[in-house]
């Protein structure tokens, strides 16, 4: 049966065999948005007429005896810092509401598309992707469907919150330092942040050029698989191979936890690395030189060119910013060159450092992030008895990896009763395909799942 | 590897703050001047710890960084 549970993957093998049609798929998964979203706020505009154009045309070559693409009928939205053709591109702010409509979709949905998957609308997120809570004063706050008083995470939180929530099976989103895991990790889903320069940023509005990756979410690691298979090689590599890889397991691969810097987490987090870890019957402990120097070279790159990139408009209409973005715009447009060149240098010096590391191993683990999700508007939070601010610091595993672009899977580790949070599968760079068979031998060992939840 | 004299000031004053801002022909509303205070030493704090650290000279910024 096919419900608002089910898998992008089982979706369109439903579809294909004519067991539901595209339409009845859309209509279904649009009425759900419509009863339940206005608790989550998750999406910024819905694509209802689009919707039903791609779905209509996905079930007229069903009917023709054409073959159907892998996501044929599959509902998903994006981020609205994606180009949507007809829709200004948000990127979270007032500003660009202003803007005028994109006249075509970002490269990635136009993937999507070919791939057959039906375009439900745009998604919530932190101002221009400058945070970790989607806290958005415009838009409103997307809440997790765990718990509606707690955050989704961010910046990519509605996009998050609506796969969590069963909206969609599927979601695009971006991380530029840590935007796919920290909502992944507080939604409790999967999360995929590729190697950095492995999806096309085309028609997507950007942020941190040196750091800005495009991302996907789903609920299960055969859905971010088919997905990540297709919108990175197209129909160059066929996505049955993406799906074969997956079986592979987990022989073989030498699995490392990260230890010092990422044991800084409370107690939840560093349970479930140790769970990750029991489960992949791991002992073996490494350690990252300078990880803290390296999440803060990445804090002053973005600061410098999100400050740059916005500083035209901090003079002309700063009031027009959302109050939580514009001071940590604004400071950053002051940085100097020396700092942010000293940065960067510290950045190719990190990236060889961990590179050694990745001769001796195949796979690190490290928490997603150093609590679970914390309640909307909550200034400071207090980890193993040190308070420090909410909203930068869920970044704080997250933030040095993506520094260097590293390949990373978010898997969910649930909490009965409680919240859930995520553990990070580090690979290689271009090695994406082993942090998805470490998350697939997870969730078919039952230790990562990410059930539909609606509370 | 860190160095003892720090890189950067430990007195960045509000007025310092203000002074950024007019060079780059910002200016900010009073209330928000704190607030980017607070940011800019946040920032600074953090590129501290990066400027400290010592690099070999031959060591090229990762501007068109690909890994």
């Amino acid at each position: 049966m096919i419900d608002h549970a089910s898998h992008a993957h089982e979706i369109a093998a439903a579809i294909r065999c004519g067991k539901i049609s595209a339409v009845e798929v859309t209509k279904s998964a649009l009425d759900r948005i419509a009863l339940l979203d206005q608790r989550y706020n998750s999406f910024t505009a819905i694509t209802t007429d689009r919707a039903f154009t791609e779905a209509e045309a996905i079930d007229k070559r069903r009917a023709q005896g054409l073959p159907l693409p892998p996501l044929a009928g599959v509902p998903y939205a994006v981020k609205n810092l994606f180009d949507i053709t007809g829709l200004p591109t948000l990127a979270g702010s007032k500003i660009n509401a202003s803007h005028a409509p994109a006249q075509a979709d970002a490269k990635l949905i136009q993937t999507m598309q070919q791939a057959g998957a039906v375009l439900l609308g745009a998604l919530n997120m932190d101002e221009y992707a400058y945070g970790f809570t989607t806290e958005n004063h415009h838009y409103g706050p997307a809440r997790n469907p765990h718990d509606p008083s707690r955050s989704a995470g961010g910046s990519s939180g509605g996009s998050a919150a609506a796969v969590a929530a069963g909206l969609v099976p599927l979601s695009l989103g971006s991380d530029t330092n840590g935007s796919v895991r920290v909502p992944s990790s507080m939604c409790g889903i999967f999360g995929l942040k590729p190697t950095y320069g492995n999806l096309s940023l085309q028609g997507m509005f950007p942020f941190v050029h040196s750091l800005d990756h495009a991302g996907i979410f789903a609920r299960s690691s055969l859905d971010l698989a088919l997905s990540f298979a297709l919108l990175k090689f197209k129909q160059t590599l066929p996505h049955e191979q993406a799906i074969d890889d997956l079986r592979h397991g987990i022989h073989g691969l030498r699995i490392a936890t990260a230890g010092d810097y990422f044991e800084q987490g409370d107690t939840q987090s560093q349970q479930a690395v140790q769970t990750v870890a029991q489960a992949l019957d791991t002992r073996h402990k490494t350690s990252l030189p300078e990880v803290a120097r390296a999440r803060s070279a990445a804090y002053v790159i973005t600061a410098s060119e999100g400050g740059a990139l916005h500083q035209a408009n901090l003079r002309q209409q700063a009031g027009d910013f959302d109050p939580l973005t514009r001071p940590r715009l604004l400071a950053g447009s002051l940085v100097p060159a020396a700092w942010y060149i000293k940065a960067q240098r510290f950045r190719a010096w990190f990236h060889q450092q961990v590179m050694d590391i990745f001769r001796q191993f195949d796979i690190l683990i490290a928490p997603a992030t150093p609590c679970c999700a914390q309640p909307l508007g909550q200034e400071f939070m207090t980890i193993n008895g040190v308070s420090m601010p909410t909203r930068p610091n869920m970044g704080l595993f997250t933030q040095p990896l993506s520094f260097i672009g590293l390949p990373i899977v978010a898997v969910p580790v649930q909490q009965p009763g409680g919240m859930p949070i995520g553990v990070q599968i580090i690979a290689a760079p271009g090695r994406e395909d082993l942090a998805l068979r470490v998350a697939a031998f997870l969730e078919h060992a039952g230790v990562s799942t990410a059930p539909a939840v609606n509370n | 590897m860190s160095k003892s004299t720090p890189a950067i000031s430990e007195n960045i004053s509000t007025d310092c703050i203000k002074s950024l801002c007019e060079l780059h022909a910002i200016h900010p509303a009073e209330e928000d001047l704190n607030k980017v205070h607070q940011q800019f030493q946040l920032i600074a704090s953090h590129a501290q710890r990066v400027m400290e650290f010592d690099l070999h000279e031959e060591i090229e910024p990762a501007g068109e960084f690909r890994p």
